[in-house]
């Protein structure tokens, strides 16, 4: 390759970093900023919106929020991977149709399954309550899951499945000690992105969410709507490093998987 | 729930039987009535091309397709259980071990879910892993392993909980032409050793001489002759049978009987043939076939004179092929497809060359004789 077109791709690459980058890089010096409003340079050095963090709205809401997400990881991971077990395993009439609904919720728009549920989940009386929350985000979570762990089990060697069998495992210990390893990457992944998307999710959470049960995206957007203060800069610093850190343990436990040749 | 089989370790090896067993998808008979008789301790080889419904019939043995119709019986108890209650060990093409286990667990895997004690497992895994020659490699992942090696492990944990039949489906196929001669010949060696009964799949004839105590010949979902090796090849039942085994020579006609001896007419030419173990009621339809190592060939010249016990045919040499132990020729004549014939090198036996006249012939007696069969493949609808 020409030294030429290597060096072009390696600035196009720095320009790339540096405009992923670059949001970062004003955001962190803003919420260490003594000024009370977003402004760069910060005028000087404060650690004033950490210390705000610690009030109530805060911590009740990553509370909340973290409740949410965990609890839709949890129980998305549980319903989409039964799920992608009959459905790519399974041999029925209407498989088509089912695999459609389960992933209608990323083609229909948000804001339509937020009055939807609003709608239903009044009538139910878990408007406002963490359950609606972990309800509507696991149906939307699903998707997330099934695909993933659908496309572990398409590429796993049925022949494995059969050998367990051929071994004496019956249905149950086959999937516990031959499926469910192999699938396990998916299973995880799916888990993942279901959490994060709970984490994020902030229209149906915005239909769902009472004066009293609120998420952290919730809380953000209300505080972006009505004062803009360096406290935003913080909490997105502070998510920011948790997903960096979330992402590092992924690729940590994915190597620590490596030996046995997947 | 999951079985509770019988512990480790029993007795004398187990006799498998195939009664009229039938498997249909949709309208397609892939297995077409078989049966088979297998001996406790016995290597039979499930031999035919692909699709002639040997690898479905070893998968109905295993339990992972249900039969249309018929019956398995090992020990002469019908089997219906599902795989997992077998007790029947299978080795498949793709070693299908399980990447996230090591050599070792792999191999204590049917003990595991058997709920062997823990002291009986490393043993019994280690006397597994010692008789394939691996006992060194236990802590590997199969990745680590080469294909060899991965068979060997599939191999030690389809023996290690001591099934009372084990199945093999193409298990070498996947191996190069050296290393699957050497490994033919030790699970021959095991098998023998261990006295049990195996079931082997193949596609390829060479390996089904080596190993098999009896072979059967499988044919659209037919078992055209079940028979010992030596008897497949020297006395095929059909012109299938004649054809799929070994190379040869095949001349097809109507047989005639006149002052009482037999012949095959194939409208060019006469030959002569053996008595018929059941002769022609009119003109029975059929072939004769010879293996190519039993064709004589030789210059045409005044010394070359066949006796009269021989069938002779006047010939050109086509080609000539040297094999290393042997040479090839091709023949072309007047009649039909080219003959092949093979001589061992080093006989003192005269060279030909391309274009030579030649005279090949053959003893009346090693010419054998096949009918052919009243119309096979299509069937009437079935009943069940």
């Amino acid at each position: 390759m020409s030294s030429i077109s290597t060096r072009l791709l390696t600035a196009f690459s720095i320009l790339l970093v540096i405009f992923l980058i670059a949001p970062m890089l004003v955001l962190v010096p803003m919420s260490f900023s003594s000024s009370s409003t977003l402004e760069f340079p910060p005028p000087g050095f404060s650690l004033q919106w950490y210390e705000k963090l610690t009030t109530q709205v805060w911590t009740s809401s990553a509370i909340t929020s973290l409740q949410v997400a965990s609890l839709t990881a949890l129980f998305a991971t549980l319903l989409g991977t039964l799920a992608a077990f009959g459905l790519v395993r399974g041999r029925f009439p209407g498989r088509n149709l089912v695999y459609a609904l389960i992933l209608s919720p990323t083609i229909v728009p948000l804001v339509i399954i937020g009055i939807a549920m609003l709608a239903v989940f009044v009538n139910l009386r878990i408007a406002g309550t963490v359950p609606g929350l972990v309800v509507a985000h696991t149906v939307l979570a699903l998707p997330f899951v099934v695909i993933n762990v659908g496309a572990s089990l398409r590429t796993m060697d049925r022949n494995l499945e059969l050998a367990s069998m051929n071994l004496g495992a019956g249905p149950l210990k086959t999937f516990r000690y031959v499926t469910l390893p192999q699938i396990l990457p998916g299973v995880l992944a799916g888990a993942l992105f279901a959490f994060i998307f709970s984490w994020d999710e902030i229209v149906v959470a915005i239909f769902l969410t009472s004066p009293f049960v609120q998420t952290l995206p919730v809380v953000m957007w209300g505080q972006v709507r009505t004062q803009v203060e360096p406290t935003l800069a913080a909490l997105a610093t502070l998510l920011a490093l948790l997903s960096i850190v979330v992402f590092l343990l992924a690729a940590v436990v994915q190597r620590r998987r490596r030996p046995d040749g997947r | 729930m999951d079985a509770k089989p019988k512990e480790v370790g029993s007795g004398s090896p187990s006799h498998l039987t195939l009664r009229d067993l039938t498997k249909h998808f949709g309208s397609v008979q892939a297995v077409d009535k078989i049966n088979i008789e297998v001996k406790g301790g016995e290597f039979v080889t499930l031999l035919g091309p692909s699709g002639s419904g040997k690898t479905t019939t070893l998968q109905m043995i295993a339990g992972f397709v249900e039969p249309t119709a018929g019956e398995i019986l090992i020990d002469e108890q019908r089997i219906t259980a599902p795989a997992y209650k077998r007790d029947i060990g299978m080795v498949f093409q793709n070693y299908a071990l399980f990447p996230h286990m090591t050599a070792a667990e792999n191999v204590a895997f049917p003990l595991k879910v058997r709920r062997t004690k823990k002291d009986r497992i490393r043993q019994l895994v280690t006397e597994a892993l010692e008789m394939v020659g691996l006992a060194d490699r236990g802590n590997s992942y199969p990745k680590q392993l080469s294909g060899g090696q991965q068979q060997r492990i599939a191999l030690a944990r389809a023996l290690v909980f001591r099934p009372r039949i084990v199945l093999l489906d193409e298990p070498l196929g996947a191996l190069d032409k050296k290393l699957r001669e050497e490994l033919q010949l030790e699970l021959k060696r095991i098998q023998e050793q261990l006295q049990v009964t195996m079931i082997y799949v193949t596609h390829d004839q060479e390996e089904a001489l080596v190993m098999s105590d009896r072979i059967a010949v499988f044919n659209q979902g037919k078992i055209e002759q079940l028979a010992e090796a030596e008897e497949l090849y020297e006395r095929p039942n059909s012109l299938f049978v004649a054809d799929f085994i070994g190379e040869s020579n095949i001349f097809r006609g109507s047989f005639t009987q006149s002052n009482g001896r037999f012949s095959l007419s194939t409208g060019k030419r006469t030959l002569s043939v053996s008595e018929l173990a059941e002769p022609p009621d009119e003109e029975a339809q059929g072939a004769l076939v010879v293996r190519p190592e039993r064709l004589k060939v030789m210059n045409a010249g005044a010394d070359a004179k066949p006796r009269p016990d021989q069938n002779a045919i006047q010939a050109t040499v086509k080609e000539v092929i040297y094999l290393g132990s042997e040479r090839k020729y091709i023949l072309a004549h007047c009649d039909g497809e080219n003959l092949v014939a093979r001589h061992q090198v080093g006989t003192g036996e005269v060279e030909l060359r391309p274009g030579d006249e030649v005279i090949a012939c053959w003893q009346i007696e090693h010419g054998v004789v096949v009918f052919d069969q009243p119309s096979r493949g299509k069937q009437p609808e079935q009943k069940e």
